[in-house]
C-alpha cells in the first residue's frame, strides 16, 4: 500500500511551524516590531514628563507656568505619537494576519486536494473543517491582536527595568527580584498542580462525553422513560466534576494568591532600596521619585504577559493540529492518462477481500466487467454493495486482492487519469450552490448542447426540467437542500454521463426512482451510450431484464453471475428477490382502481 | 460593562442561589487586595514628603529603610491574605454558581417538549450546555472578579484623590466620562462594522466547508484545481474585506486609552496654572501622591478596558442559554391518570409550528386493537400527527385522548409508558445490540430478548455477526444496514410491549427480501395493539382497518382501502401512481 506523507510526518514544534508561517512576511513583521518597540519606549515618556513637571515644582521649586505648559504640549505630542505608532503596529499586524490567514487556508485547501481519495474518505470532515476554520482563525487572532499586545507588554516591562537600571542597577535588581520570585512561584506550583489539572481534564472529558451522550439520546430515552436513569448518571458525573474543581481550587488558590500578591507588590524591595540609596547619598531625590513613578507601571504588563501564558496552550494546540496538513509537501503525481491496453480487462476485481474493523464486508470478490455493456451488482442491504462501489472508484483500498482498471490499481490513479477513465455517481454526490446547469457541467468546458441534452434525457431529468419554470437555470442551494433525493441523484447522474467516459459507476443511483422510471432509465442508458461500460449497483431486482451481466451479491460474496434469465433459473436469492418485487405488483392488481384520466407521474 | 452585560449577569444571578455570597465576598477580597496594593504608594509619598520637608529621616515615624521594609512586608502579608481569600472564594463561588446554573439548564432541558428537542439540532444543544456554559463560567471565574476589583480599586483611588486635592481630581472626573463615552460610541460604530465582518466570515466559512465536503466528488471529476481557484478568490476578497473592517477592531479600546492618557496632560496643565499663584509649599503635599495615584488608576482602567472582548463573548453565550431557559416546558399533571382502555381519539385538533399551520381540525377515532393508516404526500402533516399522539407537543386547540383521558392528564411519562414508536431514523445508541434492545425493558432476560428478536426477524442477521447479540452497533448504528436498524427498533418496541404502537414505516428504500422481513416483523408488532401507522408504500396498508388521507393538514378522505378506491378520489390517484410504478 502506498504510504501517505501525512501519517508519517514527524512531530514538529509548533513554534517552528509558526516561524515557518511568518517567514514570508519578514518586512511587515519587522515594521510591526519596530513600531511596537517605539510604542513601548514612548509609553514611558509621559511618566518621564510628569516626573519632570513634579520635579520642577517640588524638588527644584523652579517651575514656571510657561515651562509646565510646554511639558503639557509635549505630553499631547507624545500621546498622539505613541497611539499613531500603535495604530500603525496594529495595521501591519492585521495586514500580516489576514495575509497569513489567507495563505494558510489556501495551503491547507491545496494540500487537501493532493491527498488520495481513499485517504480523504477515512478522514473525519468535521476535524478537517476545524483545522481549516477555527484553528487558522486562532492563529490569525494571535498574530493580529495578541502578538502586538504581548510584545508591547514585554518590551514595556523591559524598558522600565532598563530605565531603572540607568538610574541605579540596584533599583532594577530590586524590581526584577519580585517579578522573578513571582514567576518562580508560578513555575513551582504549576508543576506541582499539573497532576490535579490532568485529573480535572480527565473528569471534564468524561463529563463532556456523558453530557454529549445524554443530549444525543435524550429523545430516545425520554420515549422509553429511561430519562431519569440517564440523568442520574449525568448528575453523578457533574458532581464528581464539581468535586474535582473544588479540589483543584483548594490546591491552587494559595499559590495563585501568592503569585498575584507578589506581582502587586513591586515596592516591597524597591522602596527600602531607594531610601537606602538616597540616605547613603548615591541617588538624588529626583531620581528616587522617577524610579518610584516608573515602578507603578510595571504591574500591568507583567500581568498581561502571564495572562497570555494561560491562553497560549490553546494556540499551540491549534498549530499542532494543523501542522501535519500544513507541512505536507504536495506531491504532483504524473497526470499521464492510462494506457488502454487490450491485454487487460477494463475493470477487474481480483480476489478482493475487504475488512472493516475486523468485520469482513467482502470476501473473495472476483469478476471482470463486460465492456460496452450494463453490468449489475444486485444484493440486499448490508451485503457490501456500496463497499464494492467505493472499491471500484478508489475511495477504499482492498484489504486483500486487487481492483484494477486496465491493469492498474484504481486507488493509485491520479485524479486526471481516473476522471478520464470513469465517472461515478456515489450516494453522497455533492451538489453545490448554483444552477442545475452549473451542477451538471461542473466546470468542464467545451460541452455542446447536444451532449448536454443527451445526458439530460438519459438521466431522466427531462420531464422534471420541463416542469421547472426556469428549466436548466433552476437554482440549487448548497448541498441541494431544495431538491428531493431523487432529483439530486438524477442531476448527479447527468453530471456523470456528460463526460461520456469509458466506464460509469452508478451506486444506488436509481434508488429514489419509482419502478417505472427505473426500467426506463436502464433501457435508455444502453441506447444513449452504446460505447460506455456501466457498473450499476442496486437493490432493485426489477428492470434488470436487459442487463448484460448480473452479479448477485449476498453477504459479501458473489453467489451467482449471468444474465437475468440464467440467474432466475439458477440463483435462489435472485429468484426470491425478483418474485417478491414482481409478486407485489401482481397482488396489487387484485383491486381495479377507478380510472383517472388527469393523473400523470 | 454595558447594559447588556449587566442584564446578563442579573439574569444569571436570578437563576441560581448557590455560591452567590461566596462569590461576592471573594470579589470584595479581590477589591481589597487591589486597594491594599495602593498603600505602598502612600508610603512612597510619605517618604518623599518627609525627605523633602525635613531633609532627613531622623525623627520621622519610619526612620530607616528597615522600618519601611517591615511596613511593606506587613502590607504584603495583608495583601497576600486578601489575594488568597479572594482567589479561593471567587473561584469556589463562581464554580458553585455555574454548577447551579448548568444544573438548572440541564433540568430545564429535560422538561422541554420532545418536539423541541427533536427540532433543535443536538449539536447546538450540546454546545449550549457545554461550551456556552463554560464561557459563562469564565465570566464569573476570571472576567468579573478582575473587572469589579479594578473598578473598586479605581473608585477608592479616585476618592483618595478627591480628598487629597479636589481640584486636580476634578480634571480626572471630567476625563473619565469622556473616555467611557468614546468607548461607547466607538463600540457602536464597531458593532456595525462587525456585522459586515460576520457576514464576510460566514461566506468564507461556507466556501471552505463546501470545499471540504465536496472534495471527494471534486476529485472523482478531477475538478479540484478549478475549485481551488474559486476558494482562493473568495479568500482574497475576504482578506480585503477584513482589512477594511477589522482595522476598527482595537479602535474602541484605543480611543478609550487615548482619552484617559489626556488626564495626565490635564493634570500638568492644572499644575501650570495653579503652581505660581499658590506657592510651592502649599501644594506639594498632594501633588506627588496624586501623580502616582493617577498613574495607578490609569493602569487599572487600561487593564479593565481590555477585558471587554471576553465579557462580550460571555454575554453572547449567556443570551443563548437564556433562550433555552425561556423555552416553555410542558405542563405535567399533578396526579397522572392511567387509562384502562386504549382507543385513541382526536377531537378537532389543530397545531401550528410557529406561524406555519401544520394540522387543522383533525378528528378521528382509533378503536382499541385496530390499525389506522395515515396516507399523504411528503410534508402534509403525517409525522406531526404521530408526534402529537406521543405528546411531543400539545396541540394548540382540540384534545387527544387515550382511553377517554386527555394526554395532558396522563402526563408525558404516562403517555410514553403506553406507546411504542418505530421511526424511519430510529435511534440506536453506541452500544451492543443487546443493550439497544434492552432499552425497551432494562430488566429483560436474555430469553425474552431472543424471543423478541425472533419475532422481529432479527435473529437471522444477528447470528451471522461475529459476537451475536453483543456486537456493538457503532455510533448511530453505522455498522448495521437500514433494514437491520429498523428490525432492532421493532424488537425493542416488542420488548416494551405497550398497548399502543405508532409506526413510521419506511420500507420503500429496502431491497425486497429485507422489506418482506421488516413487514413481517411489523405484523408481529401490530398484533392485538392499537396502531397508527404512517404509510409510504400503500401496498402495506391494504389490510388496515381505517385509512386517513391527509392533504395540507386536513383529512380529505377516510375509509378502508376498498372503500377509498371505489370513491375514486385522492387516494385512488396515489394508489394508481404507486401500482403503476411497480
Amino acid at each position: 500500500m502506498r504510504y501517505e506523507p501525512y501519517d508519517t510526518e514527524e512531530n514538529r514544534s509548533p513554534w517552528w511551524v509558526l516561524r515557518q508561517i511568518c517567514a514570508s512576511h519578514k518586512v511587515t513583521l519587522t515594521l510591526a516590531v519596530c513600531l511596537i518597540t517605539l510604542v513601548s519606549c514612548l509609553q514611558l515618556l509621559p511618566v518621564y514628563l510628569l516626573f519632570v513637571s513634579l520635579n520642577e515644582i517640588l524638588i527644584l521649586a523652579a517651575a514656571s507656568t510657561e515651562k509646565l505648559l510646554w511639558i503639557a504640549a509635549g505630553l499631547v505630542a507624545v500621546i498622539i505619537g505613541k497611539n499613531l505608532c500603535l495604530v500603525g503596529a496594529y495595521y501591519f499586524s492585521h495586514k500580516m494576519a489576514f495575509k497569513i490567514l489567507t495563505e494558510v487556508r489556501f495551503r491547507l485547501a491545496q494540500n487537501l486536494s493532493s491527498f488520495s481519495l481513499h485517504w480523504l474518505k477515512k478522514q473525519n470532515s468535521a476535524q478537517l473543517k476545524q483545522q481549516c476554520l477555527q484553528d487558522v482563525e486562532k492563529l490569525e487572532n494571535f498574530i493580529a491582536h495578541q502578538s502586538v499586545e504581548l510584545l508591547n507588554a514585554c518590551l514595556t516591562s523591559l524598558c522600565i527595568v532598563l530605565a531603572l537600571f540607568m538610574i541605579d542597577w540596584r533599583l532594577a535588581l530590586s524590581t526584577t527580584a519580585v517579578v522573578s520570585v513571582a514567576l518562580i512561584v508560578r513555575a513551582c506550583f504549576l508543576s506541582k498542580t499539573a497532576q490535579h489539572y490532568a485529573k480535572l481534564n480527565e473528569v471534564d472529558a468524561a463529563f463532556n462525553t456523558t453530557l454529549s451522550d445524554y443530549v444525543k439520546y435524550a429523545p430516545l430515552m425520554k420515549l422509553y422513560n429511561l430519562d431519569s436513569q440517564r440523568f442520574a448518571i449525568l448528575d453523578n458525573q457533574l458532581k464528581s466534576y464539581q468535586q474535582e474543581v473544588h479540589e483543584v481550587v483548594k490546591h491552587t488558590a494559595p499559590s495563585w494568591g501568592l503569585y498575584t500578591a507578589l506581582l502587586g507588590s513591586v515596592f516591597i524591595f524597591l522602596l527600602p532600596c531607594t531610601i537606602w540609596l538616597h540616605s547613603s547619598g548615591q541617588i538624588t531625590l529626583s531620581h528616587s521619585l522617577l524610579a518610584l513613578m516608573l515602578a507603578v507601571g510595571i504591574f500591568g504588563p507583567v500581568v498581561k504577559v502571564s495572562r497570555f501564558f494561560i491562553e497560549i496552550n490553546e494556540l499551540l494546540e491549534s498549530i499542532q493540529r494543523i501542522t501535519p496538513l500544513f507541512s505536507v509537501e504536495p506531491n504532483h503525481r504524473d497526470e499521464a492518462p492510462i494506457q488502454v491496453n487490450s491485454k487487460y480487462p477494463m475493470l477487474q476485481f481480483y480476489c478482493v477481500d475487504f475488512r472493516y474493523h475486523q468485520h469482513t464486508v467482502l470476501r473473495n470478490v472476483h469478476f471482470k466487467l463486460l465492456p460496452n455493456a450494463i453490468n449489475v451488482v444486485v444484493g440486499g442491504s448490508g451485503g457490501g454493495k456500496s463497499t464494492l462501489a467505493m472499491l471500484a472508484c478508489g475511495l477504499l483500498v482492498p484489504s486483500a486482492g486487487r481492483v484494477q482498471l486496465y491493469g492498474q490499481d484504481v486507488f493509485g490513479l491520479s485524479d486526471g487519469a481516473r476522471a478520464q477513465a470513469m465517472s461515478v455517481v456515489t450516494q453522497e454526490s455533492y451538489l453545490f450552490e448554483g444552477t442545475v446547469r452549473d451542477n451538471i457541467i461542473f466546470g468542464r468546458s467545451g460541452i455542446s448542447t447536444e451532449t448536454l441534452d443527451h445526458a439530460l434525457v438519459a438521466a431522466q431529468l427531462k420531464p422534471w426540467l420541463k416542469r421547472q419554470r426556469e428549466g436548466l437555470e433552476t437554482p440549487v442551494s448548497a448541498q441541494g437542500a431544495n431538491l428531493s433525493a431523487g432529483e439530486k441523484m438524477r442531476i448527479a447522474i447527468a453530471r456523470a454521463l456528460l463526460a461520456a467516459p469509458p466506464l460509469v459507476i452508478l451506486d444506488e443511483a436509481s434508488a429514489a426512482m419509482d419502478n417505472l422510471t427505473h426500467s426506463k432509465f436502464y433501457q435508455g442508458l444502453k441506447g444513449h451510450y452504446p460505447n460506455t461500460t456501466f457498473l450499476v449497483i442496486t437493490h432493485k431486482y426489477v428492470g434488470l431484464e436487459n442487463s448484460d451481466q448480473i452479479f448477485s451479491l449476498v453477504d459479501g460474496e458473489i453467489v451467482a453471475q449471468g444474465d437475468h434469465e440464467s440467474l432466475l433459473a439458477r440463483c435462489e436469492h435472485y429468484q426470491k428477490g425478483w418474485h417478491l418485487q414482481g409478486g407485489e405488483s401482481s397482488s396489487a392488481t387484485h383491486f381495479t382502481p377507478a380510472p383517472i384520466l388527469s393523473y400523470e407521474i | 460593562m454595558d447594559r447588556q452585560a449587566i442584564n446578563s449577569i442579573g439574569r444569571i444571578l436570578g437563576h441560581v442561589n448557590d455560591g452567590k455570597k461566596t462569590f461576592l465576598s471573594g470579589v470584595i477580597f479581590r477589591g481589597l487586595e487591589r486597594c491594599i496594593g495602593i498603600i505602598p504608594i502612600m508610603f512612597c509619598f510619605y517618604w518623599i514628603h518627609t525627605e523633602q520637608k525635613f531633609g532627613t529621616l531622623e525623627g520621622a515615624l519610619l526612620s530607616s529603610p528597615i522600618d519601611y521594609f517591615i511596613v511593606l512586608v506587613a502590607i504584603f502579608v495583608a495583601q497576600l491574605l486578601c489575594a488568597y481569600l479572594g482567589q479561593l472564594r471567587t473561584f469556589t463561588g463562581s464554580y458553585q454558581l455555574t454548577h447551579a446554573y448548568r444544573t438548572k439548564a440541564i433540568n430545564h432541558f429535560r422538561q422541554l417538549p420532545l418536539g423541541y428537542i427533536y427540532k433543535a439540532h443536538n449539536c447546538e444543544l450540546l454546545e449550549l450546555l457545554s461550551a456556552d456554559i463554560k464561557k459563562v463560567e469564565s465570566l464569573f471565574s476570571h472576567v468579573l472578579p478582575d473587572l469589579l476589583s479594578a473598578a473598586v480599586a479605581s473608585i477608592i483611588a479616585l476618592l483618595l484623590m478627591l480628598i487629597i486635592s479636589p481640584l486636580y481630581a476634578l480634571g480626572l472626573c471630567v476625563i473619565l466620562p469622556c473616555a467611557f463615552w468614546v468607548l461607547h460610541v466607538a463600540k457602536a460604530r464597531f458593532n456595525r462594522a462587525a456585522k459586515a465582518k460576520v457576514q464576510a466570515h460566514k461566506h468564507t466559512r461556507s466556501v471552505i466547508t463546501d470545499y471540504i465536503e465536496a472534495l471527494c466528488t471534486l476529485k472523482l471529476f478531477n475538478q479540484t484545481r478549478h475549485w481551488l481557484v474559486r476558494v482562493q478568490k473568495q479568500l482574497k476578497t475576504s482578506k480585503q474585506h477584513s482589512l477594511q473592517v477589522e482595522g476598527w477592531g482595537p479602535a474602541p479600546v484605543l480611543g478609550f486609552q487615548v482619552i484617559l492618557s489626556f488626564a495626565v496632560v490635564l493634570f500638568v496643565m492644572m499644575l501650570a496654572f495653579t503652581t505660581p499663584e499658590n506657592g510651592t509649599a502649599h501644594i506639594n503635599l498632594g501633588v506627588i501622591i496624586f501623580a502616582m495615584l493617577l498613574l495607578q488608576i490609569l493602569a487599572l482602567l487600561n487593564d479593565a478596558a481590555e477585558q471587554g472582548t471576553s465579557l462580550k463573548l460571555a454575554v453572547q453565550a449567556e443570551q443563548k442559554v437564556e433562550l433555552l431557559l425561556c423555552e416553555e416546558a410542558m405542563e405535567e399533571p399533578y396526579k397522572p391518570q392511567e387509562p384502562e382502555q386504549f382507543d385513541i381519539n382526536f377531537e378537532r385538533v389543530s397545531f401550528n409550528y410557529d406561524d406555519k399551520k401544520a394540522l387543522e381540525h383533525i378528528s378521528f377515532f382509533v378503536p382499541q386493537g385496530s390499525v389506522t393508516a395515515i396516507v399523504g404526500e411528503a410534508g402534509c402533516g403525517k409525522s406531526t400527527l404521530i408526534n402529537l399522539c406521543a405528546r411531543f407537543f400539545d396541540p394548540q386547540s382540540g384534545s387527544i385522548k387515550i382511553g377517554g383521558i386527555d394526554l395532558q392528564d396522563i402526563g408525558t411519562e404516562g403517555v410514553h409508558n403506553l406507546i411504542s414508536m418505530v421511526f424511519e431514523d430510529m435511534q440506536l445508541v453506541d452500544a451492543s445490540i443487546l443493550e439497544n434492545i434492552r432499552i425497551g425493558k432494562p430488566d429483560a432476560s436474555l430469553e425474552e430478548v431472543r424471543h423478541v428478536c425472533e419475532q422481529a426477524q432479527c435473529l437471522g442477521f444477528i447470528n451471522k455477526l461475529p459476537n451475536g447479540l453483543d456486537t456493538p452497533v457503532g455510533e448511530g448504528g453505522v455498522r448495521l444496514s437500514g433494514g437491520q436498524r429498523q428490525r432492532i427498533a421493532i424488537a425493542r418496541a416488542l420488548l416494551k410491549d405497550t398497548p399502543v404502537v405508532l409506526l413510521d414505516e419506511a420500507t420503500a428504500s429496502l431491497d425486497p427480501i429485507t422489506q418482506t422481513e421488516v413487514v413481517s416483523a411489523i405484523k408481529h408488532l401490530q398484533k392485538d395493539r392499537t396502531v397508527i401507522t404512517v404509510a409510504h408504500r400503500l401496498a402495506s396498508i391494504v389490510h388496515a382497518d381505517n385509512i386517513l388521507v391527509i392533504d395540507e393538514g386536513k383529512i380529505v378522505e377516510t375509509g378502508t382501502h376498498r372503500c377509498l378506491l371505489s370513491i375514486g378520489g385522492y387516494y385512488t390517484r396515489l394508489w394508481r401512481a404507486q401500482s403503476q410504478a411497480a
